[in-house]
C-alpha cells in the first residue's frame, strides 16, 4: 500500500485526498441525486420515479435492490452513461457542486474516469481480449493523466502491484483470457482507479466472482477507502455484502428509494416490508442463521 | 445410513486432449442416502459440474466407480446408460433457465420433453404434466407461455418441473438459486426442501454460495482443485470448518449481523492455504 502514497504525491494532478471525515455533515456532501426520473423505450416508461441519493466524502454508501429495481440506472445516470433508449425525464444529479445533468458530452470528459469511476459485474467485457492487459492500462494513463509511454508501463505496474496482483510484471504481459475473473476486476479496478477518482462506482463488482475472491475484492475496496479516502457507491443484490462495507445504505424497489438509514439502523430496525424480507431471507437461509442461538426449523 | 442412493468412489477424471489433458477429479467420494440434500461447494474450477457430469455419464470416469441404487454407471455401455438416462432416475437443474429452456417451446412442451422421449400416451403426458406445474407452484395459466415470458424465478420452477416429470430419485441443481433475485432465491429453496419431504427426493445442490446451505443441506461436501478436502454434516463443516480452504471459504461469506471474520483473519486463512497448496490460482481459472 505504500507504492499508493507515494504515486499520489508524485502524480500531476493529484486530487486532494479527502480523508475520513466524520459521516454525514451536510456540508460534504459529494454527490447527490435529487428526484431523479429515468423513463426507457425513448422515454415513454418511467422506471425511475423520482429517487434522492445523498453521498458524503470518504462515505461508502450500499445500494441494495433486486434487478429491476434501477438501481444500475441510478449509477449510469451519474456517469452519464444512460444505455439506449434511456432518458433523464426530471430531476438532478450534482457532483462537488458541479450540475451533471448540464454537462454537454465533451464536458463529460474531465470527469467520468477521472473523477468518477465505475467498475461492473463482468470485467472480461470491458477488456479487450485481444490486447496485452498492460497496453490497456497504460493507455488509461498516456491518455487520461498525459503520461509518456514510459512512465506509463511504471505507474501500470506499480497499479497492478498496489490493487494485489501478484507478480505484476507478468500480469502487464498477460492477455485478459490467461486471467481469473478475481483477477480481471483486480485489473478493471486498477484502470477506475488510475486517474485517483473521488468517488467509485461498484456496480455489482463482486457478484460474478467466487465468494473467496469477492471477499477479497470487498476487503481491498474497504483498505483503498481507509488508505486514500476513496468515496464508494456499492451496489448489490445482496445485502450482506452491502453491509459489510457500507456505513449507509439505500435499498430500491420498483424505481423508488423504499428506505435508507445508517447500514446498522436499517438493519437493526428495517421499516420497509421488503427491507425486513430481505433479512428474513438471510435468516432463513444465510451463514448468519448458524451464529444465532442455533439452527430451529426443519433441517438438522 | 443405508446403502446411498449414489455412491461414488474414488473417481478421477480427466479431461482434454493429448498434452493438453488435465486431470480435474482427483479421488472423488461422495455418498447421498434417498431423501438427503447434499451441498457440494467450490469455487470455479474445482471441478463441481465435471463431477455432476460424471454422475450423470457425460465424461468418462478413469478410475473408481459410481454407483446409483447399487449399480454401476461407470461400466455401462453405451445403450445401456442411454436406457438409464432414460429411466430419469438422475435429473438435472442448470443455473440459467433462460438457457437451459428451449426459447421456442412453450413451458408445457418443455416439461413435455422427458416424457415424449419415453413416447408415452398422449393423455397420460398432459396429465403428468399437469402435475408437475402444480407441484412447483406454477400456475396452470403459464403453461402455454414462452420461457422469454416468464421471470427468472417462473423459469426456474419450469425446469424443476421439468425435472420433476419424469420422477426421479436424485435432483443435481446446478447453482439453481444464483441468477435469481433474493426473494425468488428463497421461493425456489423452499421448493426444493418440500420436494424432498414430501417425495424424498435426494438432491444434490451445487452452489459457491455457502448461505444457500446453512438452512437447507444435511450435509456439504467441499471440493478444492478437483478433491473433497472436507465432507461432514453441514452446521459442523460452516461453524468447525477442518480445511484450510473451508475455513477461508466460511471466513469470506459476507453477513449481515457483522458476525463474520475480519480481513485480517481473511489475510492470515488465505496465507496458510497459499502454504498449503503452493499453485498458482491461474490453471484453475479456465476450467469450470
Amino acid at each position: 500500500m505504500s507504492s499508493l502514497v507515494v504515486d499520489r504525491v508524485a502524480a500531476p494532478a493529484a486530487s486532494p485526498a479527502p480523508g475520513r471525515a466524520p459521516r454525514r455533515r451536510p456540508d460534504d456532501v459529494l454527490a447527490r441525486v435529487d428526484g431523479l426520473r429515468v423513463a426507457v423505450n425513448g422515454g415513454r416508461d418511467e422506471v425511475l420515479h423520482g429517487i434522492d441519493l445523498e453521498v458524503h466524502r470518504g462515505e461508502a454508501v450500499g445500494i441494495v435492490g433486486e434487478s429491476g429495481s434501477g438501481k444500475t440506472l441510478a449509477c449510469r445516470s451519474l456517469l452519464g452513461i444512460l444505455p439506449h433508449g434511456a432518458v433523464r425525464t426530471g430531476g438532478s444529479l450534482a457532483f462537488d457542486g458541479l450540475d451533471l445533468g448540464a454537462l454537454r458530452e465533451k464536458d463529460w470528459h474531465g470527469i467520468r474516469g477521472t473523477r468518477i469511476s465505475a467498475v461492473f459485474q463482468d470485467p472480461a467485457s470491458y477488456l479487450n481480449p485481444s490486447i496485452r492487459i498492460g497496453r490497456q492500462l497504460d493507455e488509461v494513463f498516456r491518455v487520461r493523466l498525459g503520461r509518456s509511454r514510459r512512465d506509463a508501463r511504471v505507474a501500470s505496474v506499480a497499479a497492478l502491484d498496489r490493487l494485489g496482483l501478484v507478480d505484476p510484471d507478468r500480469v502487464y504481459l498477460q492477455y485478459p483470457f490467461e486471467l481469473s475473473g478475481g483477477m480481471l476486476q483486480r485489473v478493471l479496478l486498477a484502470i477506475a482507479l488510475a486517474g485517483e477518482p473521488e468517488l467509485l462506482i461498484a456496480d455489482e463488482a463482486t457478484t460474478a466472482l467466487d465468494v473467496t475472491v469477492q471477499a477479497e475484492v470487498l476487503d481491498l475496496l474497504a483498505s483503498l477507502r481507509e488508505t486514500t479516502g476513496l468515496t464508494i457507491i456499492l451496489v448489490s443484490h445482496d445485502l450482506a455484502v452491502v453491509s459489510q462495507v457500507c456505513d449507509h445504505v439505500y435499498v430500491l424497489r420498483q424505481g423508488l428509494v423504499v428506505e435508507h438509514g445508517p447500514t446498522e439502523t436499517v438493519l437493526r430496525e428495517p421499516a420497509h416490508e421488503y427491507t425486513r424480507s430481505l433479512l428474513e431471507s438471510h435468516a432463513r437461509y444465510g451463514i448468519e442463521r448458524l451464529h444465532g442461538p442455533g439452527p430451529s426449523g426443519a433441517s438438522r | 445410513m443405508s446403502a446411498p442412493l449414489l455412491d461414488v468412489r474414488g473417481v478421477d477424471v480427466s479431461l482434454g486432449r493429448l498434452s493438453k489433458r488435465t486431470r480435474i477429479l482427483h479421488g472423488v467420494d461422495l455418498g447421498i442416502a434417498a431423501g438427503e440434500i447434499v451441498g457440494l461447494i467450490g469455487e470455479t474450477g474445482s471441478g463441481k459440474t465435471t463431477l455432476a457430469r460424471a454422475i450423470l455419464g457425460l465424461v468418462p470416469v478413469e478410475s473408481g466407480s459410481i454407483r446409483l441404487d447399487g449399480q454401476d454407471t461407470t461400466s455401462l455401455r453405451r445403450g445401456a446408460r442411454r436406457a438409464l438416462r432414460r429411466r430419469g432416475t438422475v435429473q438435472y437443474v442448470f443455473q440459467d433457465p433462460l438457457r437451459s429452456l428451449d426459447p421456442d417451446r412453450t413451458v408445457s412442451e418443455s416439461v413435455a420433453e422427458a416424457l415424449d422421449v419415453r413416447r408415452e400416451p398422449r393423455a397420460a403426458i398432459r396429465a403428468a404434466v399437469a402435475e408437475a406445474l402444480e407441484l412447483v407452484d406454477l400456475p396452470a395459466a403459464l403453461a402455454t407461455r414462452h420461457p422469454g415470458q416468464l421471470s427468472g424465478g417462473q423459469r426456474q420452477r419450469v425446469a424443476i418441473a421439468r425435472a420433476m416429470v419424469a420422477s426421479p430419485r436424485l435432483l443435481i441443481c446446478d447453482e439453481p438459486v444464483s441468477a435469481l433475485d433474493a426473494s425468488s432465491r428463497v421461493r425456489i429453496l423452499e421448493l426444493l426442501q418440500r420436494l424432498r419431504d414430501e417425495r424424498g427426493l435426494a438432491i444434490l445442490l451445487i452452489t459457491h454460495d455457502l448461505g444457500t446451505l446453512a438452512g437447507l443441506a444435511d450435509a456439504v461436501a467441499v471440493l478444492y482443485r478437483g478433491r473433497v478436502v472436507e465432507h461432514g454434516g453441514t452446521t459442523r463443516v460452516l461453524t468447525a470448518p477442518a480445511h484450510p480452504y473451508t475455513r477461508l471459504l466460511v471466513s469470506s461469506v459476507p453477513t449481515i449481523d457483522g458476525t463474520g471474520a475480519t480481513a485480517e483473519e481473511r489475510r492470515a486463512l488465505r496465507a496458510a492455504l497459499e502454504q498449503d497448496t503452493p499453485t498458482d490460482r491461474k490453471e484453475h481459472a479456465h476450467v469450470h
